[in-house]
């Protein structure tokens, strides 16, 4: 599936490589044929004027029959490069003058095996010679004074004049094509090498990032489109940690607000109690992030029962931790406490809690201890809103809040000075509401809080009814009030109905 | 929701941080460093003007309550200021007004430091 780099360099060095053979092969073949012409040219030029020569100074011996001056010509003649036979032919077809003594008088016969070849101007004829030697054929008529015609030279050049330097120009040819097509080869690899190793690099980059190494950086210094599409990468592979980062932080955070909700709600006791005489009601219903509120009812010694409700500072593991360590040293405590004003316990809570707690954290808490026996509850607040009950026998509704600031923010002196504690008598019908803000700070759409007044009006609706439904009467109207809008606090709601 | 301090000095060395904006989870840190930097400068007397605060939550007052101890230990104390009516609200209800000093302008909460 992966197309090796290799390939394009193989295939950069092949293109490269043919195309030099055919431009180095077109260019010897133009340069080769173009020196054969003009070889064949000047050879024929030199041929025929080496005729004409010989034509036109033999004339007069021919005429003067001066044998002597005549060989001495013939021998001239035959002394030019390439030249097999020089001979003069008279009118009846005898041979009046050559360079072969043997031949004077001899009638002129080509040779018998001669083969016409080529016939090429007028005057030159090229036939195959004895020896299979290529001979080129000159005549030149030889002309007396007055243009009276003696007789004809025919003279013979070999063609092996040609054909040598021709055979050295292609040697000449050949060497220098193969060097240049050898250096050409070499080249192309080195360039075609050059062009793609970036292009491997890149390749193996982008792999190597495809592993999940987004630390990676391809190394391209090429300053070109190369260089470009790699500082690209790179640039996409940053973003690409950066969005993976964000996400695995995120997800980070997701989990642990999943922990501290998984803590939170195992603290919240999911049993109903059951205390004689009274019927105790409870609703809890977290919110999607926040992770703070707490309620609890323990069973104390003499009968009694402490109520606990509390909110955490702050959302998370860290307030989910608090709330753990609420919960434990009230369960060891309360019952040590239980005969003391419910404050006292509040006390104690605070200064185990004020060392251990975290900076800037605290908690705001409602506990109250219930004695069945004597009909009341005995309460007290460290920064917790207020409680409300239903008084059964005229139907209104008393608040009250003790003083108190929360659990954690001071160690010890002030906190016990300034808290305090409230006995709350319970008749038989009354009701005692104890919640967290999240009731009454529960928004809607349009950010109005449900607010104090609509849940006192709410409670006085539901004057003879049971705690039961009185809770159900004031969640439905919570959430009627708050319709779509999404819950942004914890609700906690816990009703004592004195029977 | 975000948040800006402004520090300024009043005499009796007091530093004023003028908070403008919402103190929430997200900003607390930025009330939360503040702090930071004047305790360890050894500037403990502190007045939080929180006329321009709209919102504070648990932990913004977290923020105050972390260094009013601190403050409070080197000779020094972290006072409010010109809470608006909400802020005000949380503040009564939690009773932080038990052991945290409110004024109701800064001048005051400035004198206050003198008696």
């Amino acid at each position: 599936m992966a197309k090796k780099t290799t390939s394009i360099k193989t295939e950069i060095t092949f293109f490269i490589v043919i195309l030099m053979i055919a431009v180095i092969g077109a260019l010897s073949f133009f340069i080769l044929n173009a020196q054969k012409e003009s070889l064949t040219n000047e050879v024929e030029m030199r041929g025929m004027s080496v005729a004409k020569n010989l034509a036109s100074n033999i004339a007069d011996f021919i005429l003067t029959d001066d044998e002597l001056s005549i060989a001495k010509l013939m021998k001239d003649t035959m002394s030019n490069k390439g030249v097999r036979y020089a001979l003069v032919v008279d009118e009846n077809g005898k041979i009046k003058a050559s360079n072969d003594m043997g031949l004077l008088g001899k009638p002129y016969e080509q040779h018998a095996a001669a083969k016409e070849l080529k016939t090429g101007t007028n005057n030159i004829i090229i036939f195959n010679g004895p020896k299979g030697e290529k001979i080129m054929d000159f005549t030149a008529p030889v002309l007396a004074k007055g243009a009276i015609k003696l007789g004809t030279v025919r003279l013979g050049i070999s063609y092996s004049v040609i054909e040598d330097v021709i055979n050295q120009a292609y040697i000449k040819v050949g060497i220098i094509s193969l060097a240049a097509i050898i250096l050409g080869i070499i080249g192309a690899f080195v360039l075609g090498a050059a062009i793609t190793r970036p292009i491997g690099v890149l390749a193996k980059g982008a792999k190597t990032i495809g592993t999940g190494n987004l630390d990676f950086k391809i190394n391209v210094k090429s300053k070109n489109e190369l260089g470009e599409l790699a500082a690209i990468f790179n640039m996409m592979t940053q973003d690409l940690k950066k969005a993976q980062d964000a996400v695995v932080k995120q997800q980070r955070i997701e989990k642990e607000l999943e922990v501290a909700r998984e803590i939170q709600l195992s603290l919240i006791p999911r049993d109903l109690i059951k205390i004689v005489g009274y019927m105790v009601d409870a609703f809890y219903k977290p919110a999607k992030e926040v992770g703070g509120d707490y309620y609890d009812v323990l069973p104390l010694p003499e009968g009694k029962f402490g109520f606990v409700m509390g909110d955490v500072s702050g959302k998370g593991v860290p307030a989910a931790l608090v709330m753990t360590m609420v919960r434990s040293i009230l369960h060891s405590e309360a019952r040590e406490t239980s005969d003391k004003p419910s404050s006292e316990t509040l006390k104690t809570l605070n200064s185990i809690i004020a060392a251990d707690i975290k900076e800037g954290m605290f908690v705001t808490i409602f506990y109250g201890i219930l004695e069945p026996k004597n009909n009341l509850i005995n309460i007290a607040s460290a920064g917790h809103n207020d409680t409300l009950v239903y008084k059964a026998k005229n139907g209104g509704i008393q608040s009250f809040n003790p003083r108190g600031f929360p659990i954690g923010a001071d160690p010890g002196p002030r906190f016990d000075k300034i808290i305090k504690n409230e006995d709350v008598m319970l008749e038989k019908g009354d009701k005692m509401f104890i919640f967290t803000d999240g009731i009454t700070e529960a928004m809607n759409e349009s950010n109005e809080e449900y607010g104090d007044e609509r849940l006192v009006e709410t409670i006085r609706k539901c004057g003879g009814k049971s705690g039961k439904e009185t809770l159900d009467a004031i969640i439905e109207s919570v959430a009627g009030f708050v319709e779509n809008a999404e819950q942004s606090d914890d609700i906690a709601l816990v009703v004592i109905t004195k029977q | 929701m975000s948040l800006t301090v402004n520090e300024k000095i009043a005499d009796g060395n007091v530093y004023i941080l003028e908070m403008k904006g919402f103190i929430d989870t997200s900003t607390a840190s930025v009330l939360e460093d503040e702090l930071k930097k004047l305790f360890l400068e050894r500037k403990t007397k502190v007045v939080i003007d929180l006329a321009g605060t709209e919102f504070v939550s648990s932990s913004g007052w977290g923020a105050i309550v972390g260094y009013l101890k601190k403050m409070q230990q080197g000779n020094g104390d972290i006072k409010l200021a010109a809470m608006v009516g909400k802020v005000e609200k949380v503040f009564k209800l939690m009773e932080f007004d038990s052991f945290i000093e409110s004024y109701a302008a800064v001048d005051q909460a400035v004198q206050s430091f003198k008696a």
